[in-house]
């Protein structure tokens, strides 16, 4: 799973030992929450699939998911590949995988 | 890290439903382009047929401005009203536009509007050999107000 965010945001959540992505309202009318994507930075056309601007795929989380998982997925077709949790959202060390810059 | 509006349509539809569905953004938007979920490039409405008929997630652009500017920046507040993202699933078709007060909304519910209808009437104009003359309809918000859906959407809100 993974969770693209821009220089600030990335540099707020790897702060911490354990990761924690902070639950908010995202524009529109979507609910409350953090937000992930199984998408890979790689994607053809990504923030367009996002609808994000550009800078905000320049840094990237990547965690495996808990099982079974406890990320909700987006009503819809995004839903293929959108995944939120209602609440705050902590990744603990063992499931830290990579973090860093996409290039993107 | 999501930005947006989702309308969820539950419809089984054919090929010829998606045409009929961009065909109904066409009215507002006469030089949109269309380009496929996993290409890189756009083609235009004329040349779009087989991707709109055949793949499960394209996306719709008002013009080749348009995509450029997508391309180039991602979502912005000045490109945000100028793309619909159309995903297709067997038994319901997703629209992702700018938000409610936008001419997005208005075109997927225009589009709802006529996947909601029993006959595709108008799939007829896109096989004749010259294509309706959309440069001569009128151009736009007050057309897709005018045309605008009786059947409103189910619109997916929190979970």
């Amino acid at each position: 799973m993974n969770h693209f965010t821009d220089l600030p945001g990335w540099n707020a959540i790897r702060s911490q030992r354990e990761w924690f992505f902070k639950a908010k309202q995202p524009p529109g009318d979507h609910p409350f929450g953090a937000y992930f994507t199984s998408l890979e930075s790689g994607e053809p056309n990504l923030a367009t699939k996002l609808r994000i601007p550009r800078e905000k795929l320049a840094y990237l989380f990547t965690f495996r998911d808990r099982e079974p998982r406890d990320l909700l997925r987006l009503p819809g077709g995004r839903g293929r590949f959108i995944f939120y949790s209602l609440d705050d959202y902590a990744v603990e060390e063992p499931r830290q995988l990579a973090n860093g810059e996409t290039g993107l | 890290m999501i930005g947006g509006k989702d309308i969820v349509f539950g419809k089984h539809t054919e090929p010829l439903d998606r045409i009929v569905l961009v065909q109904t953004f066409r009215k507002t938007w006469p030089h949109l382009v269309v380009q496929d979920g996993a290409a890189e490039d756009i083609v235009s409405f004329d040349d779009a047929l087989g991707i709109v008929a055949s793949s499960d997630e394209f996306f719709v652009y008002r013009d080749d401005a348009s995509f450029q500017s997508w391309s180039e920046h991602g979502a912005r507040s000045d490109n945000e009203d100028q793309m619909v993202h159309v995903i297709v699933a067997p038994d319901e078709v997703t629209f992702v536009v700018a938000g409610v007060v936008s001419e997005t909304y208005r075109l997927a519910q225009n589009a709802i509007a006529a996947l909601s209808s029993s006959a595709n009437q108008d799939v007829g104009e896109l096989f004749v050999s010259n294509h309706p003359a959309v440069k001569d309809e009128p151009r736009s918000k007050d057309r897709a107000v005018s045309n605008g859906s009786k059947l409103p959407p189910r619109e997916e809100l929190a979970a």
